[in-house]
């Protein structure tokens, strides 16, 4: 494409050569032409006026303050939603999906892990989701501040069940193998620095770092919420 | 009372947040009033109002579930020495709690229903909780964690569940000592070790060079490793302190005193740190959107950074930046955060302090603008709103623009306010503000006398041109006529009166073009506010002109073709921000190129009244690396004698900033930059956060 030829312009003291354009000109002086349409629909603001009594009392504040803004339309949550899972695990580290419900709206991925547990729910080598889990399976009572040496730390009590939620999104549930998908719970052995989620399972990326205490392998499908089921039975048909 | 739910904090969508369900158990209906008292003062004024948890409310949705127990305080029990029940007293709470006083005991136990009764009401009204806070009506110490939950009592301080929040949501160990040698391997928590290597310590990044390793040894000791430097911070210094995991030997902590030592101080800077890696990706935090303003009045430029529905303020102190406010979804008025607010900051009510105007066209179903102003305790709230219209201006526009400028010389910024674009005619419009409030003052439909009829394309400036304390404009048009137009209207205080139109040139400058880009600045110190015009479109080499108000016209002083000494070279894609760099009263230019050379360069060009010598920096200022996806707010962080706020002038530094960092950018005697923060704005000590 040739380069465009652009002028120099006049030397400071020189009279410039006005820009040719099809538009119009201002007017010289005072007597300006109506003002320049915009295109579209005529619509013109309501003629000033000094605000009225009415008008301002309709800009005051109780003294609680202003009412909420009001909201327009919003558009519905962007995602189909995800599925919360309730998975309960033993004394002997048995687990068992003991509840689960649909929650509408996208769900974050975490990029990292941090605290002293995760889970993952993988379908093969293809990771689905995964979370941090800060703080499991024990209970801890506070520190007696006024009491004997022994009690001014916490007192640990293991449990010999507890349960973990774990989040998977519908879609990425609905296109894998039920029977397929583990949800692995890890605690966090040795915690580095910095443990970017990555793209392969933890427990390719970490097995220095993470042992895993529980597995739930294949997920039921009764064991879904009633909504999830209805697209694995369409699948079916 | 039927039970509900309040969601206390709104920080987004659940599956984009973290979500803390807090149940109440033993609060009649008569209680009610203390569960939201006690909630709002231990949770939202408490953890939530210090440190970590306060810089990160927008991470954190907050639902207050109204459960309405049929008796007033929970069930009691008591044990005798041999750990067996001495009595127990069973009343009908919403969870069938009891409390036993017994640390042995976690203080407290659940009856045959409580666990079924949680399930149930976190079911019914939070269903996709994170984390579980529960409360007993008891004014006796207690509590027990752990598991996803925290059990408290109405007589536990907040600190003490700003600790167990350490554990439950931050995955800390403890940093107490209390008896015994640890012998365990190395623990899974950040913020305790077995490793004494400084070169493998997985918080050494943290531990200045100069801090012994191990920096207490013994049976939990403070620093004995030596003489403890005389600023050395119990707090924030970042050492190896042996006793932790409330064992005294055999395992260390990273402080001397953290709050998951000792409750009462602030997170550590491991802790902290943990923290914020763990919950930053659910906060929603950018650096896209800075404002730079001196909201405690001290000199020094402050910033207030939006993201999504939440802001947050840092003040400067000359040196570096902390965070003076937070607020997610709301400030108290009420004023609703939303992506689209557009923030205008500027001395509203003359105290010397600046305020924040904020206008939102776009999130709601009508505009709507506010007034914030300083609430007293280094935050904001909302003074005055606005919806839909204010009186006279005859509706607010999805285009409407805001300019700010005190256009009546009270000493209190006023808003100017063009519409190009919704209407029929183009409009501008005077709003004077009293301090607290705005008031209609002017309308101009379609034309400011002597104009020739506003058009869609105006392009507004502000600047005081005529020297007399009020703010005037400049208006310039390059594509809707078939020749460019500038304009300068001069305030009245009640009125605009033109007093120049500028047809096709200004003398001097060799004809006014489309792409023309105005700056206002008093570049020779005369109190009148003059026109820097720079052209890198319209021509075959750019051109920058100085052109002096002589207080009702234009002189050019000056007209660069091609270069500013010691530029370089004007380029096509060459940015300016009008600062008074080196503090001489004279608004200098401070220039910005990233697109057209090899790499980027930033400039100072410093006006001598008449002319302009310049200097620049390229590619890498300290640690910056400037780019494309920078942007830049002129400002004076660092404070001092520089004139009073006028546009254009008292701004030597920079703010700059994109995604992901933010930094400071000294302007005087050179360019060089003062603090760059990744992610978050945090002061450490030692080493940082990346």
């Amino acid at each position: 494409m040739p380069e465009r030829i652009l002028p120099e312009k006049p030397a400071t003291d020189a009279r410039p050569a006005p820009v040719k354009r099809k538009d119009a000109s201002k007017s010289k002086g005072k007597n300006a032409p109506p003002a320049q349409r915009i295109r579209g629909k005529m619509v013109l603001k309501a003629k000033a006026a000094k605000p009225s009594a009415k008008s301002l009392a309709a800009q005051a504040r109780g003294p609680e303050g202003y009412e909420d803004q009001t909201a327009g339309r919003r558009a519905s949550p962007a995602g189909k939603g995800y599925v919360r899972l309730r998975v309960r695990v033993g004394e002997n580290g048995e687990t068992s999906i003991v509840d689960s419900h649909f929650v509408a709206g996208d769900l974050v991925q975490p990029s990292a892990l941090h605290g002293q547990f995760a889970y993952e729910v993988t379908e093969g080598q293809t990771r689905l989701h995964l979370d941090s889990i800060p703080d499991l399976g024990v209970f801890r009572s506070f520190v007696n501040p006024d009491g004997p040496l022994e009690e001014r730390k916490h007192h640990m009590y293991e449990l010999k069940t507890y349960d973990f939620d774990v989040r998977v999104p519908v879609d990425e549930l609905a296109a894998a193998a039920l029977s397929k998908v583990a949800i692995k719970l890890y605690r966090v052995k040795e915690a580095k620095t910095a443990m970017p989620a990555g793209n392969q399972p933890l427990d390719v990326q970490y097995h220095r770092e993470l042992r895993e205490v529980a597995r739930v392998e294949g997920i039921p499908v009764k064991a879904l919420p009633r909504a999830v089921q209805k697209l694995f039975e369409k699948r079916k048909r | 009372m039927p039970d509900s739910v309040t969601q206390i904090r709104n920080a987004g969508p659940v599956g984009s947040k973290r979500n803390l369900a807090i149940l109440g158990d033993g609060f009649a209906d008569a209680d009610q009033a203390t569960y939201n008292d006690w909630v709002q003062n231990s949770v939202l004024g408490g953890v939530f109002g210090n440190d970590y948890f306060y810089e990160d409310a927008s991470a954190w949705n907050i639902f207050r579930v109204n459960l309405a127990s049929n008796n007033s305080g929970v069930s009691q029990r008591t044990y005798n020495a041999d750990g067996t029940i001495a009595s127990t007293t069973l009343v009908d709470s919403a969870l069938g709690m009891i409390f036993s006083g017994s640390w042995s005991h976690c203080w407290m136990e659940y009856g045959t229903g409580t666990e079924t009764a949680i399930q149930n009401a976190l079911k019914k009204w939070v269903p996709d909780y994170n984390f579980v806070l529960i409360i007993l009506n008891e004014s006796g110490y207690g509590g027990c964690g752990g598991n996803g939950r925290a059990h408290v009592t109405t007589g536990d301080g907040w600190a003490v569940i700003a600790h167990e929040f350490g554990h439950g949501l931050g995955g800390l160990a403890d940093e107490y000592c209390n008896s015994g040698a640890y012998s365990g391997g190395e623990p899974g928590a950040v913020d305790i070790t077995i490793n004494t290597d400084r070169s493998t310590l997985k918080w050494g990044n943290f531990v200045n060079p100069t801090t012994p390793v191990p920096t207490g040894s013994g049976n939990c000791p403070d620093y004995n490793q030596g003489a403890k430097p005389a600023d050395w911070d119990d707090n924030q210094d970042v050492g190896l302190f042996e006793g932790g995991n409330t064992n005294n030997t055999g395992v260390y902590r990273p402080v001397i005193n953290c709050r998951m030592r000792n409750n009462t101080p602030p997170y550590c800077p491991v802790c902290y740190t943990s923290f914020k890696r763990q919950y930053d990706s659910y906060t929603g935090h950018t650096f896209l959107k800075c404002y730079a303003a001196d909201f405690n009045g001290d000199g020094r430029s402050d910033v207030l950074v939006h993201s999504g529905n939440s802001i947050q303020t840092f003040r400067s102190n000359g040196a570096q930046l902390d965070i003076a406010f937070s607020a997610v979804g709301r400030v108290p008025g009420s004023w609703q955060f939303q992506p689209n607010d557009q923030f205008f900051t500027g001395d509203f009510n003359g105290d010397g302090k600046d305020e924040v105007v904020v206008f939102n066209s776009v999130d709601w179903v009508m505009p709507y603008l506010g007034l914030l102003a300083d609430d007293g305790s280094g935050g904001l709230s909302l003074v005055a709103r606005y919806d839909g219209d204010i009186p006279g201006w005859g509706g607010f526009a999805k285009n409407d623009l805001f300019y700010v400028g005190d256009f009546d010389g009270n000493g209190k910024q006023d808003l100017f306010v063009f519409n190009g674009a919704d209407w029929s005619m183009p409009y501008v419009g005077m709003l004077r503000s009293n301090g607290s409030s705005f008031s209609f003052i002017r309308r101009f439909d379609g034309d400011i006398p002597g104009w020739g009829g506003l058009a869609r394309n105006d392009k507004i400036f502000v600047g005081d041109y005529s020297g007399n304390a009020k703010a005037d404009l400049f208006i310039f048009n390059g594509d809707d006529w078939s020749m460019a137009y500038v304009g300068m209207f001069q305030s009245t205080g009640a009125d605009l009166q033109m007093t120049a139109r500028y047809d096709g040139d200004i003398p001097g400058w060799g004809g006014l073009a489309r792409h023309d880009q105005l700056y206002v600045g008093d570049f020779n110190g005369d109190g009148k506010a003059d026109l820097f015009i720079f052209n890198g479109d319209d021509w075959s080499m750019s051109y920058l002109g100085m052109f002096g108000s002589t207080g009702s016209g234009l002189q050019m002083a000056h007209r660069y073709d091609g270069d500013v000494p010691g530029w370089g070279g004007l380029a096509r894609h060459d940015q300016f921000f009008p600062a008074d760099i080196n503090g001489d009263g004279k608004a200098d230019l401070i220039g910005w190129n990233f697109e057209d050379w090899a790499t980027e360069y930033l400039g100072r060009m410093i006006s001598s009244g008449s002319s302009l010598a310049a200097s620049f920096i390229g590619d890498w200022v300290g640690e910056w690396n400037p780019g494309a996806a920078d942007r830049f707010e002129p400002c004076n962080f660092q404070g001092g004698t520089i004139r009073p706020f006028r546009r254009g002038s008292g701004k030597p530094d920079l703010f700059v900033h994109n995604q992901d960092w933010f930094g400071m950018i000294r302007g005087n005697p050179d360019f060089s930059l003062q603090k760059i923060y990744y992610r978050w704005i945090h002061n450490y000590r030692y080493g940082r956060n990346w």
